[in-house]
């Protein structure tokens, strides 16, 4: 239904903070774990998919099904990207996580989730109010 | 995918380096012994810690699935499990002390090969990374809080 | 409802025919556009069912649930609003003064 694509959108990019949230739990759980490597998840915008980017961690995907430098999974439709970064290395063990960049990524995208269920919250609220008639 | 997902994993990071200060906590209480059960001074001792690979779920049948949006993204960890605790096979610290009941026949004792400052540096990394964890499980819940609040 | 579109009304012939032929298809597409906004909106009613019936088995998103949840009950909303105004209208024609 049209009357709800902004609401599905932000549906859609809170589907990815929650998976963000789950990558950096398990970027944190395993701060200990020797040769870990931290993984995030990048949001691109539907323009951005069909451009050629350069990233940092390699060959940024133009079609799902091509495959790039680090390990790209791309999801069922454009948007949430979990890449792996094997480029560095934090300690002797091979572990490169950073337990205050992460913990500082973790409250970024917490504000990020909470911003997009107040703007869905207040649109459905619009749309109830018109759809009441404002009674 | 879950909601509770997110939870689990980071009380995985929990007991893991809560694991870890006890082994920690053990090798300090242990500093000092030079006789075990087997004879031979203590060694010190260290978890080995591994990544968790999520396990395939069994779902149920649902006719609507909410979970395919994040599914094609691959396999996310599930968190940390430990995958044993092993001995420190490095050599006895040797202490020179001939009147002591352990002493070999040149004087020396042969005291567990921990040191103590290096176990506090790990104890306090292992703190560190338990309240790190609770930082992501905090997170974690303030957004299904606020998710709940959609509607309100 | 169908309006027989094969025999012309008596009197009608050519062109009026076939113009009467042609109006006859707004109201088809009227009829299959409400069945198909009820069908969408049944159906955002099944899978806000559904959004509740994967929480209590905690495998759904927080998000997912409340949303689908929220659109189903707004849908619906706008569903009886639009019947009410229907209703509305048909009452007062029905009051007119023929």
């Amino acid at each position: 239904m049209r009357l709800f694509q902004t609401v599905d959108l932000l549906n859609r990019g809170m589907d990815g903070a929650s998976l963000r949230q789950r990558v950096l739990a398990n970027n944190m759980a395993n701060v200990n774990t020797p040769g870990f490597k931290r993984s995030d998840v990048s949001f691109t915008s539907q323009l951005s998919a069909h451009q050629e980017q350069g990233s940092g961690l390699g060959l940024f995907l133009t079609h799902r099904r091509h495959f790039s430098g680090s390990i790209h999974r791309p999801s069922d439709a454009a948007g949430f990207h979990v890449t792996t970064d094997d480029a560095t290395t934090m300690r002797n063990d091979d572990n490169n996580v950073d337990p205050d960049r992460e913990m500082v990524k973790i409250m970024e995208n917490q504000l990020h989730y909470q911003a997009m269920s107040e703007l869905a919250s207040r649109r459905l609220g619009e749309l109830r109010s018109v759809i009441g008639e404002g009674r | 995918m879950s909601a509770f997902q997110s939870f689990r994993i980071s009380a995985s990071g929990l007991t893991a380096e809560r694991l870890r200060m006890d082994v920690i906590s053990n090798n300090l209480a242990n500093a000092n012994t030079t006789r075990t059960e087997d004879g031979e001074p203590y060694r010190r001792q260290f978890p080995v810690f591994a990544p968790l690979e999520e396990s395939a779920a069994p779902g149920r049948n649902s006719q609507h699935s909410f979970g395919v949006k994040a599914a094609g993204s691959g396999p996310v960890g599930s968190g940390v499990r430990v995958v044993g605790i092993e001995e420190d096979t490095g050599p006895p610290r040797l202490k020179y002390d001939p009147e002591h009941p352990d002493a070999n026949a040149e004087g020396y004792v042969e005291m567990p090969n921990v040191h103590v400052v290096k176990e506090m540096v790990d104890l306090i990394g292992a703190a560190r990374a338990y309240e790190a964890n609770i930082t992501a499980i905090n997170s974690a819940k303030s957004m299904a809080q606020k998710a709940l609040e959609i509607g309100r | 409802m169908r309006i027989a579109k094969e025999l012309p009304p008596s009197g009608l012939q050519g062109s009026q025919f076939r113009a009467h032929q042609i109006e006859s298809r707004p109201e088809e597409d009227f009829l299959q556009t409400i069945q198909q906004y009820l069908g969408d909106v049944n159906h955002m009613q099944h899978r806000a069912d559904g959004a509740a019936e994967q929480l209590a088995f905690g495998e759904i998103e927080f998000h997912d649930a409340m949303l689908t949840t929220e659109k189903a009950n707004l849908a619906l909303q706008l569903t009886m609003s639009v019947r009410n105004k229907i209703m509305d209208a048909y009452q007062e024609i029905m009051r007119m003064q023929v």
